[in-house]
């Protein structure tokens, strides 16, 4: 669901990150029920689209601001906002979300839900909660910079679906700044995938010409294999399940 | 039918504006883009030299450590334009190699001197 690409190595040609019509896609079992999509199915994009939408925040320096980018505020206790970023009341579908990030003295932290981080390490403390923003050193543990996923080749991805727990950006300013404010500003594009499941299998035809289902291969259902939360973040996750 | 969005890279406001009586001109900076002056003119009919303040004005949103944040401005920097000589106005011209300043909200450009004739070419990002 959440995917980083940092440009470890320099890729020609590019690899694919967004999903095409056609693509197949597979949501692990370890997602929650009740979210549009069945958890441990193949989807098959029936049918994309591109939007754009840009997020703009001007924030004091050293400050920081907790964007919500679900489509409910039951997980806010601090701020009633929030962007509709997830698909609502339809089945089948999914938001792949590319964040873009405009240059800027800012970084990025991602929690889900609320207070919830997902980048951390090991070591005590060494994780970016809330009193470590105001730390010197330990701010930036976890933290995207605009050059890890710059606004003209987006490197931070995030698929989203219908009632999904909240996800949240934290938009931290540097100290530093020149002034006393920084704008950040994150371009999206958001591709709209409606999905149809074929996980009994693609439309096929057998040695006598019948229309048959011809089932998925492994290759097939690992191709784009959609992890959850829990399969993805050390928090969740802990070093006990490997 | 593939919808293509457009890819601006970059935008300019380019305008002018006469002040009088210490007015001031203000430029609103796009929601999404942060400006840049790139290049500012000034042209000033007064027998004493204008002072000119450039200044950044914007309203943070409210965030976890500001939540009523109120309207910021920021003085950026002066231009003084050189006064009228024998009916000739003063005039100034400043071709800034590299951005100065990041104006966020808008661009506010203050004078202390009657019909000062401005003109600034303003790069957005």
């Amino acid at each position: 669901m959440l995917k980083l690409a940092f440009p470890r190595t320099l890729e020609f040609p590019p690899a694919k990150r967004q999903y095409e019509v056609g693509d197949l896609v597979t949501f692990s079992s370890a997602w929650p029920t009740q979210l549009g999509i069945a958890p441990g199915h193949t989807y098959k994009v029936a049918w994309r689209e591109d939007v754009p939408y840009d997020l703009s925040y001007i924030i004091g320096t050293s400050d920081y601001k907790d964007v919500n980018i679900s489509d409910n505020t039951q997980n806010d206790p601090t701020n009633p906002q929030y962007e509709n970023l997830y698909p609502y009341g339809t089945q089948n579908t999914l938001y792949q979300i590319m964040f873009g990030l405009k240059p800027g003295n800012y970084m990025l932290h991602l929690y889900m839900p609320y207070d919830q981080w997902l980048l951390g390490l090991e070591f005590t403390n060494m994780v970016p909660n809330d009193t470590n923003m105001s730390n010197a050193r330990l701010k930036y543990i976890g933290s995207i910079k605009p050059e890890d996923s710059p606004h003209y080749d987006p490197r931070l991805t995030l698929v989203t679906v219908y009632n999904m727990v909240p996800f949240y950006l934290r938009y931290l300013t540097d100290s530093g700044v020149s002034g006393d404010a920084e704008k950040c500003i994150t371009n999206m594009i958001i591709n709209h995938c409606q999905l149809i499941d074929v996980t009994a299998g693609l439309p096929g035809m057998n040695a006598q010409g019948q229309n048959i289902l011809v089932p998925l291969t492994q290759e097939q259902k690992t191709r784009n294999l959609i992890r959850y939360v829990t399969e993805i973040s050390f928090r969740t996750r802990g070093p006990s399940s490997v | 039918m593939d919808i293509i969005a457009p890819s601006i890279t970059q935008k300019v406001i380019n305008d002018s504006a006469v002040l009088t009586n210490a007015d001031n001109v203000l430029v609103t900076i796009p929601r999404i883009q942060t400006g840049y002056l790139t290049q500012f003119t000034a042209s000033n009919p007064s027998a004493s030299a204008a002072n000119l303040m450039i200044e950044d004005e914007y309203t943070p949103d409210s965030s976890n450590g500001n939540p009523s944040p109120t309207l910021v401005t920021k003085n950026c920097f002066p231009v003084v334009v050189p006064p009228a000589v024998g009916g000739v106005n003063g005039y100034i011209v400043i071709d800034y190699g590299h951005p100065l300043s990041k104006h966020m909200g808008s661009l506010a450009i203050l004078s202390d001197t009657a019909n000062v004739i401005v003109s600034y070419l303003l790069k957005l990002e």
